[in-house]
């Protein structure tokens, strides 16, 4: 296990090098100076020249893609719109993606698990259908359009909640303040909403793959009773993987995320994404996409290694 | 069976003379007095649709069958030829259900099982009628795309003669809906068409060659899974500049998760006996790979690609939306939204219709993709039914 979760890690640093260098050269090509984005209107050439000795931007490619680098962790690489560390701006925003995309991770989880499994168990019933569809629905519809049309019904027709942005926080969680709560809610449902219904999906068929199995016929031959056949029987082997697939949201989340935020005015991640590439901002598109992607495979690593734990049947050498 | 005898099968297997005139009266009339519903009711709706499209053309004056714009050229012949094929196809189905043998190959029970498949027809019909949308939209729309009716900007649903409203401009919804279709259908089907053309062909390399090669694809995939499609398509589109053309291109290269299905599909079939067979008769690695792994993955690869232009849709208008997308003139459902979204407190319908439409589109999709697992390939089946 050591051995091999060591293997993954090294992996990990491979794959992130090359997303690293795919994204500095796809910076490069990108037209635009931003030695002259950065100084702004007005400045004089020397300045600019100063500034891009700084950047080091008059170096060969290879030795900028080093600096950048080495800027980025040793905390010194500055944003290039905002003029102050690009850690510092991450570190500012992180919180609200992190709040939103945990809140929303727990909606689709709670939802989509209890709606799979009751689809699963009545199959072909009304409640089956129903189930399959709304999840059908779900993975059709844009998170975007969602997001806006709850706006549109909940905050412009009814005028019940706040139409965007992220409202007052206490802690750094907008949950734990009223006002926070209610501007939560529209994102977060927005956003949980294709995961909900693609997890809904997940479930339901992982519940009636497990529900053939001979161990479950036998479980229901010696006289038990149906609920205990399918809580106690069925349901934890086929949550194994309905969890690799909630273990995955993380990273599906982050995506969804850049557009949610968009539509929502929610100050996060994504939304700096978008507004860093409209302004060419590459010092913090770079240290953002590297984390969104260092996320991304942590959070495939780790589903990995807890699946292991959780099915004993499964051992990696 | 001997020649003789199929001739004779043939034979006796004559066509009523109702049932001649009635397939040449009305495509699908034939199959309802055959006892044949389902294709009859499809025929027959289908060609009425068809019908409507080439008279409303017709009374409206859209036609152009020479000169013109080339778009309302070809939708015009098409919708000529497409009355005139659904009069053939019905003919030629009836005559084939007269001769068709018991059971036949796997696409046709699989076509068999299809058409059995509730589910699977609702899709088709939905996907059917975007494809209808798409190709005769000048004919059906009732306005021009750009034509802006400058009494009537942000006009609620039916007023001025917008059965869907109009926008800040004063251009008509539901022709933009139409029109827009074209993006949609145009870019998402392009992108996917490259996805399974790359996915394929990765996928088919990785898993025949295995080793060095196998590695390296697998790695490469890694690599473009590690990062979002959004954030990849929007800084190559940043770099490059938004267009059809670029996200077609971009969505194309990164939704390849086509390969690792071929890829594991061919690891399977390789193994199979017949492969030994024909490597043994001599058969080089590109006959091994074209004419038997191929085929033999094919199912799978229609089930991914239908399920596939779904999600490209729904990226592509997200993109658009972003403002990454198609530029803002030319209508596209994701632009539509985005410019909606000013609009929100005054014109609901704005940002209402152009969303609908992509949801009923990419659900028709799903839909279909579904079925078609259902029916083609018993193991990937959701339900194994």
């Amino acid at each position: 296990m050591t051995s091999y979760i060591i293997r993954r890690m090294a992996q990990i640093v491979l794959v992130l090098f090359i997303v690293s260098i795919l994204v500095f050269s796809l910076l490069q090509l990108a037209p635009g100076d931003p030695a002259t984005v950065l100084a702004g209107p007005g400045t004089s050439i020397d300045e600019i020249e100063a500034i891009r000795e700084d950047l080091g931007l008059n170096k060969p490619i290879h030795m900028q893609y080093l600096t950048f680098v080495k800027k980025l962790f040793n905390g010194t690489l500055k944003s290039y719109a905002y003029k102050q560390s690009v850690i510092s701006i991450i570190a500012e925003r992180f919180p609200a993606t992190l709040e939103l995309g945990l809140f929303a991770i727990i909606l689709a989880t709670i939802i989509s698990i209890p709606a799979g499994i009751i689809s699963a168990i009545w199959q072909d019933t009304t409640a089956d259908y129903t189930v399959t569809t709304v999840a059908l629905l779900g993975i059709s519809t844009p998170v975007f359009w969602t997001a806006l049309m709850l706006m549109l019904l909940l905050s412009i027709q009814l005028d019940a909640l706040p139409v965007s942005g992220r409202g007052a926080t206490l802690w750094g969680f907008s949950i734990f303040t009223l006002d926070g709560l209610r501007h939560i809610v529209i994102p977060m449902i927005a956003l949980s909403s294709v995961q909900m219904a693609m997890n809904t999906r997940l479930t339901r068929s992982s519940m009636l793959e497990v529900l053939r199995e001979d161990y479950v016929t036998t479980a229901r031959s010696k006289g038990l009773k149906e609920t205990a056949v399918i809580m106690g029987h069925a349901f934890r082997n086929a949550m194994l993987p309905v969890m690799t697939n909630v273990g995955m949201m993380v990273g599906t989340m982050v995506a969804g995320a850049v557009l949610t935020e968009t539509t929502t005015a929610w100050p996060g991640l994504g939304r700096l994404m978008v507004s860093s590439i409209h302004r060419r901002d590459f010092a913090v598109i770079f240290a953002l996409t590297l984390l969104i992607s260092f996320g991304y495979v942590m959070s495939y690593l780790i589903v990995d290694i807890l699946y292991a734990y959780a099915d004993p049947r499964i051992t990696y050498e | 069976m001997s020649k003789d005898k199929k001739l004779q099968e043939k034979k006796r297997k004559k066509i009523p003379r109702l049932t001649f005139i009635l397939s040449l009266v009305f495509p699908g009339l034939a199959h309802f007095k055959e006892g044949r519903a389902k294709p009859g009711f499809l025929l027959s709706s289908f060609s009425a649709l068809q019908i409507i499209i080439l008279v409303v053309g017709l009374i409206n004056g859209r036609m152009a069958w020479f000169g013109g714009v080339l778009d309302q050229v070809i939708a015009s012949w098409a919708s000529v030829f497409f009355v005139l094929g659904f009069w053939l196809l019905s003919y030629i189905s009836i005559k084939r259900s007269f001769l068709k043998q018991e059971s036949g190959g796997y696409w046709t029970r699989a076509a068999r099982g299809f058409m059995r498949h509730k589910k699977g027809l609702v899709g088709a019909f939905i996907v059917f009628l975007v494809i209808w949308s798409a190709l005769f939209a000048p004919l059906v729309a009732p306005y021009k795309p750009l034509k802006m009716d400058l009494m009537h900007t942000i006009t609620s649903p039916g007023g001025g003669g917008h059965p869907l409203g109009t926008d800040n401009y004063g251009r008509d919804i539901l022709s933009r809906i139409i029109f827009g279709s074209r993006v949609a259908l145009g870019v998402g089907g392009g992108a996917t068409l490259l996805n399974m053309i790359f996915g394929g062909l990765l996928g088919l390399l990785g898993g025949y060659y295995k080793g060095f090669i196998d590695s390296v694809i697998m790695r490469f995939l890694e690599v473009l899974n590690s990062i979002p499609y959004i954030i990849f398509a929007l800084l190559v589109l940043s770099v490059f500049g938004a267009g059809v053309l670029q996200i077609i291109i971009v969505l194309g290269i990164y939704g390849l998760q086509a390969a690792r299905i071929i890829r594991s599909e061919v690891l399977s079939v390789r193994e199979e006996d017949y492969i030994m067979a024909c490597e043994a008769l001599g058969a080089g690695d590109f006959r091994k790979i074209f004419k038997h792994i191929f085929p033999n993955s094919m199912a799978s690869l229609l089930v991914v690609m239908t399920m596939r232009i779904g999600i490209n849709i729904i990226v592509v208008a997200g993109l658009s939306f972003l403002g990454f997308g198609v530029k803002p003139p030319t209508p596209s459902w994701g632009a539509m939204l985005q410019s909606a979204q000013s609009y929100m407190t005054v014109a609901w319908w704005m940002a209402v219709f152009p969303g609908l439409a992509i949801v009923l589109t990419v659900f028709g999709f799903n839909l279909l993709g579904d079925s078609l697992r259902d029916v083609l390939d018993p193991k990937m089946s959701a339900s194994g039914r």
